[in-house]
């Protein structure tokens, strides 16, 4: 019982469904991506995506990076379109420099920035950038009075010694996560955590050896609902940099868990950031061998984001006569006829209805003393209904190996108009249509989802209802009923 | 206030009402009963007379009768007590005090129960013509009774009273328009403050009366006589399923009280006598009296005030699990 309860607890934390695999993701390479340069690192900006590139952008000077003999990174916005894209040009001239300017973060509302720039931004004699050159943090906000974003200030844990980068504001602007290779750490860049207190950041914390590793750790995207995606070449993978996942239980980040291909693959995979509403998302990836792309991934399996646990329909009532006086002192029996052609006796009855409908419930009443039969002395119309809510139709309790049969027919929800219904097993395997069968390969407990999606309205838009239920599974010669 | 509610009730029943015979036809009771006074009163007659109250609403103004069923005492009905020789008066009286005299409302005929103008009177012994049959005092002029607001009409007061001997007088009246004929008055009514009555020998028939609860009753006592232990006293109202009160066993009082639920005010209550089945008790006769919390008796009215109280089941719902 308690592993079932941790399980749901978990769900719940998540507060999103439960991890899909990978397959039920699809891939998009973005048309803005270009085959010379490198573009990484996107953030979603109003409309817009906002992400590093080192495309040429100037027909003068060109800085280059001494150690890849590249263009240095800028920043750069293109308008997001589900068909077309915008035509990418420089985020913004504040933030242009004479070297490397990104990735970035934005608050809720778009009116401030972090980002990573390197620290010096004096130019030397030439055009290169020297090894020294540290990275960090800047901050800046967007004056509506000037119309522009103001001078960036820098961030309070920049170092000459060590690099601080990668930002992410959490949503509730409480959080800044970035990496960074400061002494204290794991190895090589860790992922780092301040909290605002008052009008500065606090004191960087590592997020410890369950997220970072004596490797490197990467762009961290912490999403509203807490969970933090970080890329690692650390993290037991598909090769190189991989996308992982984690969130915090009991107040520890749990073992990361990385993404299913397609997202993670055998080249470097990273920088993934989740739209806050459409659960689509964008990611980096340099498996095209000729540069760093950035790819859009959307589920195939819906999510569920409101999943609740699933009642089970109660269609048992008490009935009593609810006049009778506590100082009465005769003795009257009733008989409760039901239409269902139940008929029990007795001061205080229960009655289990078969399934919803419209019943009537009869009184008769016996007088003891003189053995007169009142017939029909009161009347109930009962209506039941089943609970709104999308229903599981299976047993609680199953064996290993055996089929079993799953049905959602007795959903029953308001103007709702059902198109597709979606199983997750728990186990990792999941399936489409009204009714489906599985089979439990391992005993355990296991939570058993049903989402369903209805109709598009006029405007396209459809609603997601889901219910979950928890199965346990006995192994061979177990006596199920210890489930019960 | 109350009272323009009081007499509003009385007025709006009586125009239901229709008199009368008394005992009335929801009553079932057979026969009221009064014995000689030279009877034990294990008979079951405690005092020997029973007075009865008849309402001639004010909007009759045409003469009426008292008529008297079977008002000797010998043949079939009454029960004799080694031989015939008991002799009854019916006494009829109107006018001031006739009902308002407080001795005239007790149970027991003492002090000036006799109040107000004898009208009539005639005393029965053995008398084969009226064994089985009718008698009939009257003409009486409506107005000739004590006019009484609070009933709506003018009252008569007819005492029953055995006069000698020890049998038992068995009788039943009706308020009748014609001197021959039982035609009923509309809109009359008839009560008592004490039943002296003859129950059914059918141990399967229920008898019943209906004591009027008005608003100034908290809770009443019901005192009962020589029941001798003939089944159940019951009592039913419109929010009472079904009370049992003490019943008396031969020749002794019994009693009890009990609370008068909200819903009771301003209806009657039904006391129900049910038989007991077996052994069944033949000839058993009885007496009984309600009174209110400040020892004022309470009316037994034949059509009783509301009409016949039912109690409303209600049916209550609630899911098992909640």
């Amino acid at each position: 019982m308690r592993t079932i309860k941790n399980i749901v607890l978990f769900i719940l934390l998540l507060g999103l469904s439960l991890p899909l695999k990978g397959q039920d993701y699809s891939i998009s390479q973005l048309p803005f991506n270009t085959e010379k340069y490198h573009e990484f690192a996107p953030v979603y900006f109003r409309g817009e995506v906002v992400y590093c590139s080192n495309r040429k952008n100037t027909i003068f000077v060109t800085y280059h990076d001494e150690r890849e003999d590249l263009p240095l990174f800028d920043i750069y916005r293109v308008e997001e379109g589900r068909d077309e894209w915008g035509e990418p040009e420089l985020f913004d001239k504040t933030f242009k420099s004479n070297f490397n300017v990104g990735p970035v973060t934005f608050n809720g509302t778009g009116s401030e920035i972090y980002f990573t720039q390197n620290i010096k931004t004096k130019k030397k004699i030439g055009n290169s950038i020297d090894r020294d050159n540290k990275l960090g943090i800047f901050y800046s906000k967007f004056s509506r009075y000037r119309g522009g974003w103001n001078q960036p200030t820098p961030f309070r844990y920049n170092s000459t010694e060590y690099s601080v980068a990668h930002p992410s504001l959490s949503e509730d602007e409480q959080y800044l996560y970035f990496v960074s290779d400061m002494e204290g750490g794991y190895g090589g860049t860790d992922i780092y955590v301040c909290k605002l207190e008052g009008d500065s950041w606090g004191e960087p914390v590592n997020l410890g050896p369950q997220i970072n590793t004596e490797e490197n750790e990467f762009f961290p995207f912490i999403h509203s609902s807490g969970r933090l995606y970080f890329s690692s070449d650390g993290h037991e993978g598909l090769g190189r940099l991989d996308i992982f996942y984690s969130e915090k239980v009991n107040g520890e980040w749990h073992k990361p868990i990385g993404m299913d291909p397609p997202i993670n693959s055998r080249y470097n995979d990273f920088a993934l950031v989740i739209d806050a509403f459409k659960k689509s998302g964008l990611f980096s990836s340099d498996r095209s061998r000729l540069s760093d792309d950035i790819y859009s991934f959307a589920p195939l399996y819906p999510m569920f984001e409101n999943i609740t646990k699933m009642q089970e329909n109660d269609h048992c009532y008490v009935f009593y006569e609810e006049g009778a006086q506590s100082l009465d002192s005769t003795t009257f029996e009733y008989q409760w006829v039901f239409s269902d052609g139940t008929k029990i006796n007795g001061e205080e009855v229960e009655h289990c209805f078969e399934s919803e409908g419209d019943y009537t419930v009869e009184l008769n009443v016996i007088d003891e003393i003189t053995g007169d039969v009142y017939f029909n002395q009161a009347t109930y119309q009962l209506k039941i209904e089943n609970v709104k809510q999308v229903y599981i139709n299976s047993p609680d309790t199953v064996m290993v190996g055996e089929e079993i049969h799953f049905d959602g027919r007795q959903t029953n929800l308001e103007d709702f108009e059902i198109a597709r219904y979606y199983w997750d097993f728990g186990d990792g395997r999941k399936t489409r249509g009204v009714e489906a069968t599985h089979i439990y390969t391992a005993p355990g407990n296991y939570i058993v989802q049903l989402g369903v999606v209805s109709k598009s309205d006029r405007e396209g838009n459809t609603e997601k209802q889901g219910v979950y239920k928890s199965i346990v599974v006995f192994g061979q010669g177990k006596d199920r009923r210890r489930g019960n | 206030m109350k009272k323009i509610i009081f007499a509003s009730l009385f007025l709006m029943a009586g125009f239901q009402l229709i008199a009368q015979p008394v005992p009335a036809e929801d009553e079932n009771i057979p026969h009221l009963m009064t014995f000689g006074p030279k009877a034990e009163t294990s008979w079951g007659d405690d005092d020997f007379s029973q007075t009865f109250f008849f309402v001639i609403p004010e909007e009759h103004t045409s003469p009426f009768f008292i008529r008297v069923f079977d008002p000797d005492v010998g043949g079939e009905v009454d029960e004799i007590n080694g031989f015939w020789d008991t002799k009854v008066s019916y006494a009829i009286y109107g006018g001031e005090g006739a009902h308002s005299n407080e001795d005239a409302q007790g149970v027991d005929p003492v002090g000036n129960y006799r109040s107000g103008n004898l009208l009539a009177q005639k005393v029965f012994g053995e008398n084969p013509r009226y064994d089985n049959n009718w008698y009939t005092f009257g003409p009486f002029n409506p107005t000739e009774g004590e006019l009484v607001k609070k009933y709506g009409g003018y009252i008569f007061k007819m005492i029953c009273e055995g006069v000698e001997g020890d049998d038992g007088n068995m009788y039943r009246y009706f308020v009748s328009t014609s001197p021959s004929e039982n035609i009923r008055i509309e809109g009359g009514n008839a009560y008592a403050y004490e039943y002296s009555f003859r129950m059914h020998n059918d141990p399967n028939e229920v008898s019943h009366i209906y004591p009027y609860i008005d608003d100034r009753t908290v809770s009443v006592e019901q005192k009962n006589f020589d029941w001798d232990n003939d089944g159940m006293i019951r009592v039913v109202s419109v929010a009472r399923q079904g009370l049992l009160c003490k019943a008396s066993g031969d020749d002794v009082w019994n009693q009890n009280q009990f609370k008068i639920l909200d819903e009771e005010i301003g209806t009657s209550l039904d006391f129900q006598f049910i038989k007991r089945k077996n052994p069944p008790v033949k000839n058993n006769n009885v007496v009984i009296s309600v009174k209110n919390q400040y020892g004022e008796l309470l009316p037994f009215h034949t059509v009783p005030i509301g009409g016949v109280p039912k109690y409303k089941y209600s049916i209550g719902v609630k899911k098992k699990n909640d």
